[in-house]
């Protein structure tokens, strides 16, 4: 006979349509894998929408709280439930930066050259990111709302055109077209804020 | 710079991925009531210092640059799937195993059993913020001069010297965010196109347009024309006007960019007319206290 293994305990990944159903009928588990699998995409998308990544992670913890309390809604697209995830992302992140413009701006204002000790070399490390990411979102915000959800949706967290027209809620046709002209407002926008 | 120009994405640390997941179950296994859109990052704040109190300083301070703190980790392909909890180091599993984070793989139908966390204490909402507080924070002493009361909200014209600010509590009221400031212009400025520029308001579930001032001598009337048709003449009153536009329905209100700009026809006293153009993205802006 055959010895079991003793000791390793198979993770089962599941699927994310499992995952979502399992969620919609109100298993805390399924919110768990969801969370490991999706947190980091979550918290690089929010540093992306608010330049902070204090906020970022605050913003990913009240997007699976949301996840959470809206889990009736819980859809999955094309077998991810990536899409779902990163749109309530994208409003709880919308919601967060207008309490926080003033501290991007104070962000975005600091000394390019700051000299640090060696030790706060991670610190520095986020500081910078945060400058840079402030300054980009300065220019992000001359764009309409919508296209500047897009713009982060696709060009920055890797979403598919269907994934974002899903995110979203709007035509996947309306996506491609809106999304080729913000990123050409983006470009006319960051030019103007290096000048 | 361009739009690819980003920072690396950093990975959660294990300490912080590990405080998140203790949340998450700590918020998933209570009972629930119905909520307000305040209510989820109070949970968190909440359900984090019930975490932190357990796991104490040693989350937040532990060892420097060792596990715990890392806070820079390797830069990951944003279109790449995230990896399973593969960066564990052994100092940061040691940590971790002194948190209430469930074992992974066993988590499926008995974390909320497992959870022996006692109901989380009634929580306190956030206020939604205050005009006096935010004009004061931009404009130091400033005073109240004039207000318009609206349907959802109050516009507050405030001066600080020369230097005016309305103040609109639409947003703030919707759903407890901010209040939104518009103006920080010299009372002397000239009337040009950027006088009557729109704020586009975001609550949770939709967007108000919103445009206001001191009174401008001689003008009798500003009304705005919006591209989907929608006629807002603003209210006159001798201090100040105010216009404000809450689409419901239609493009403006599903947030699609919208292909026409906005017109403003402003008529003075004489009967003469001007007419200015605002372009979307140019002449408005998501909340002019954001920089517009």
């Amino acid at each position: 006979m055959e010895s079991a293994q003793i000791g390793v305990i198979p993770r089962v990944e599941h699927l994310d349509a499992e995952l979502v159903a399992e969620l919609r009928s109100g298993s805390p588990a399924a919110l768990g894998e969801l969370f490991d699998r999706y947190a980091d995409r979550v918290h690089n998308h929010c540093f992306r929408r608010t330049a902070s990544w204090d906020a970022a992670e605050d913003a990913t913890s009240t997007t699976f709280l949301e996840l959470w309390r809206t889990r009736d809604r819980a859809v999955e697209y094309d077998g991810s439930a990536l899409p779902w995830i990163l749109g309530i992302a994208t409003n709880v992140c919308h919601n967060s930066n207008r309490k926080r413009r003033r501290h991007l701006r104070a962000v975005e204002r600091l000394p390019r050259d700051d000299t640090t000790p060696d030790h706060a070399e991670a610190v520095a490390g986020r500081i910078d990111d945060e400058r840079r990411m402030a300054r980009m979102l300065r220019a992000l915000d001359e764009l309409p709302r919508r296209d500047r959800d897009l713009v982060a949706l696709v060009a920055w967290s890797g979403l598919s055109y269907e994934q974002a027209a899903a995110s979203l809620d709007i035509p996947v046709g309306t996506v491609r077209s809106r999304l080729s002209r913000a990123r050409r407002r983006l470009a006319d926008s960051v030019n103007r804020t290096q000048e | 710079m361009n739009e690819h120009d980003l920072p690396d994405e950093r990975p959660l640390d294990e300490s912080t991925r590990a405080r998140m997941r203790a949340e998450l179950i700590a918020a998933t296994a209570q009972p629930e009531p119905r909520r307000t859109s305040w209510v989820a990052p109070v949970a968190a704040s909440v359900a984090m210092l019930v975490v932190v109190g357990t796991t104490g300083a040693l989350l937040a301070f532990g060892g420097g640059d060792k596990p715990g703190g890392a806070e820079v980790g390797p830069a990951a392909n944003s279109a790449d799937n995230m990896p399973p909890d593969e960066q564990t180091s052994a100092g940061a599993g040691s940590e971790q195993a002194t948190t209430s984070s469930p074992e992974p793989g066993a988590e499926r139908g008995e974390s909320t059993a497992a959870d022996p966390r006692s109901p989380l204490p009634p929580v306190t909402a956030e206020d939604p913020s205050t005009c006096a507080a935010d004009v004061r924070s931009h404009l130091g002493e400033a005073r109240e001069v004039a207000a318009i009361d609206y349907d959802g909200g109050r516009a507050s014209l405030w001066y600080a010297g020369p230097v005016w600010v309305v103040c609109d509590t639409w947003a703030a009221e919707a759903d407890g965010g901010s209040t939104t400031l518009i103006g920080a212009r010299k009372v002397d400025s000239p009337v040009d196109k950027s006088t009557f520029q729109i704020s586009e308001n975001h609550s949770n579930n939709s967007s108000q347009f919103f445009a206001a001032g001191p009174a401008i001598p001689g003008v009798a009337a500003i009304v705005y024309t919006f591209p989907d048709g929608h006629v807002a003449e603003a209210e006159m009153t001798d201090q100040m006007w105010l216009m404000t536009y809450l689409p419901t329905e239609g493009p403006l209100a599903s947030g699609r960019a919208p292909s026409k700009p906005v017109t403003v026809k402003v008529t003075h006293d004489g009967g003469q007319v001007d007419d200015y153009t605002l372009e979307w993205g140019l002449d408005t802006c998501a909340q002019v206290n954001h920089g517009c």
